[in-house]
């Protein structure tokens, strides 16, 4: 499965990731409109942590014993044991938020609607925070293949 | 190999999934007393107030039963267990023979003894789905409710019940609601939260008698005072469901004591969820921890075990997560007040409220209300032991902090692959 690492010395703290994932995970795919118009609000899934002397990107890490799939009262916060992804059904999450208090990042975003995490920007090439970090900072690694190397 | 799990929710199921990581052949029986299929439990507060329809409690899809070869008997009770043939009895007089056999009974309602209680009937209990159906059914707008007891289960059943009746009140014996997890200023801000939103709460008294006769009319209190009620539930507390394994011989002591192995003290015979007494890392004592979480995990590793896997439970720490009318609060670990000897640091601003309990330059326990952002970094400081020492100073008002080093401003841990442990 792929995964996205952060490379903290090349992180310049600039957050575009964040307004990119936003604007990935909003209806209308249109930064203006994510951030100023759309309701629900969209949430950004990646969070950039620290401050201008260190910086760095987070987002799930879609770990191999995932703590909030453990923590899910609903059922559904699933890892897929096929690809690896952890992801929530957003139909049945009741936003309890027992994920984010489990998650060992606590990186899973609050939303009244349902807990909200990195998805991988499933469908896309890349994720949307690694096509647009403008310094390099985010690599999207596929961590079997590289294994195999 | 045949497996008898008995009890059909989060650790049983979990239980039931970790044997099958391992043995591919195995026989796995599940038996529960309920009609129901494994479901979210903690969801039916979310089904009393409309979020979650009927259809939706349910923990694992249909297929999971079939896909993992699990044979589910719900709706019956074990009786009996046989140690020497090693045979369990069910309700309807049925054996089945067992090799090894897990209880997770979970835990049942506690209903202290007051006056007058006895053959009413809008009495109820809010523990399962079958309760939650029978209070919907029953509840009308225009009916004044009352609940026992503000703890998690009672002021979730309160929020529940605002939107099938008009009136609802709460009634607490201890000084404050949510005793267990919140200290006296988050409990206070709990309560504001829960009053603005139409919920009457009377703490430091308690109901001595119920009047009417084959329904509660009123509740006299300890206080003197009358509360007119037309539907009473009972949401006291929890008690560990062990009735079963004490009369087959398991030590029990509050919960079935269990071993590392989540073993008891009979060999083949393991427990693990509400219904079993667990090492709380935070503090050493062995206690009961009627958790979701906890039992899911506890499951993973009896299960685990009892296919021949080699893993060790090391205990766990109470982590709750709890929204009430929009409100959401996560804490984690002891309260910890300055007279047990624990420092503690208390955060308030404009968005909300936090409390921190440092004990050995540990963090010991957490309370956030409001603002629960980030809030798992604070389960992974108390998770991990790391010293507050080598955190930066700014991790309470900013947990994002706790991911670089206070000194080289190195990333702590946060690009691993996942810190090691699980919920432990």
């Amino acid at each position: 499965m792929k995964k996205v690492y952060a490379v903290q010395n090349l992180c310049l703290n600039c957050k575009l990731c964040e307004v990119y994932c936003k604007t990935a995970h909003s209806q209308t795919k249109n930064i203006v409109k994510a951030y100023k118009e759309e309701v629900p609000e969209p949430s950004a899934r990646i969070v950039v942590e620290g401050d201008n002397q260190a910086s760095l990107a987070l987002q799930c890490r879609h770990c191999e014993s995932p703590a909030c799939v453990e923590a899910c009262i609903t059922g559904a916060m699933q890892k897929n044991p096929k690809t690896g992804l952890v992801s929530t059904d957003e139909t049945r999450c009741v936003a309890c938020m027992t994920c984010l208090a489990a998650c060992p990042y606590g990186i899973i975003r609050v939303n009244e609607r349902a807990a909200m995490k990195c998805d991988l920007c499933q469908g896309e090439e890349a994720p949307a925070c690694v096509q647009n970090c403008p310094n390099r900072a985010l690599v999207c690694v596929d961590i079997y293949e590289e294994a195999e190397r | 190999m045949r497996y008898i799990i008995i009890g059909c929710s989060a650790a049983g199921i979990s239980a039931a999934q970790e044997i099958r990581k391992y043995h591919t052949a195995a026989e796995i029986v599940i038996v529960t007393e309920e009609h129901y299929k494994a479901y979210g439990r903690p969801l039916i507060s979310y089904y009393l107030k409309d979020r979650v329809k009927e259809e939706d409690i349910y923990y694992k899809d249909k297929s999971f039963y079939t896909d993992n070869f699990i044979y589910l008997l719900t709706g019956k009770r074990v009786v009996d267990i046989n140690l020497e043939q090693k045979y369990i009895t069910l309700n309807d007089d049925k054996k089945i023979d067992y090799d090894r056999l897990l209880i997770a009974t979970g835990s049942k309602p506690f209903v202290p003894h007051i006056e007058n209680a006895e053959g009413k009937a809008n009495i109820f209990t809010f523990m399962n789905m079958e309760s939650a159906k029978q209070i919907k059914e029953y509840a009308k707008p225009e009916m004044k409710a009352v609940v026992i007891g503000g703890g998690l289960i009672g002021m979730k059943a309160a929020e529940g019940l605002k939107k099938l009746c008009s009136s609802v009140t709460v009634l607490e014996l201890a000084e404050r609601i949510l005793p267990t997890i919140l200290d006296t200023k988050a409990s206070s801000l709990v309560r504001k939260h829960s009053e603005n939103n139409g919920i009457d709460i009377i703490t430091g008294d308690t109901a001595v008698q119920l009047n009417g006769s084959d329904k509660v009319e009123s509740l006299t209190l300890k206080s003197g005072k009358t509360l007119p009620c037309d539907i009473l539930i009972m949401a006291v507390g929890v008690r560990p469901n062990t009735e079963l394994a004490q009369k087959a011989g398991c030590l029990i002591d509050k919960g079935i004591v269990i071993d590392h192995k989540m073993q008891t003290n009979i060999e083949d015979i393991y427990a693990a969820g509400d219904c079993a007494l667990t090492p709380d890392v935070v503090d050493g004592k062995n206690k009961v921890i009627a958790l979701w979480p906890t039992a899911v995990q506890q499951g993973k590793i009896a299960g685990g075990v009892m296919a021949g896997a080699d893993t060790r439970y090391e205990g766990s720490f109470a982590m709750n997560a709890i929204d009430l009318f929009g409100l959401h609060m996560l804490t984690a670990g002891v309260i910890g007040g300055e007279e047990e000897g624990y420092e503690v640091k208390i955060i308030i601003n404009d968005k909300g409220y936090r409390r921190f309990s440092i004990k050995d330059g540990l963090l010991k326990g957490f309370m956030l209300v409001g603002d629960i952002e980030r809030g798992g970094l604070y389960t992974t400081v108390i998770r991990e032991r790391l010293p507050l020492s080598g955190l930066d100073e700014e991790i309470f008002e900013n947990p994002e902090f706790i991911s670089f080093d206070r000194v080289t401003k190195e990333a702590l841990f946060l690009n691993s692959d996942a810190i090691k442990g699980d919920i432990v």
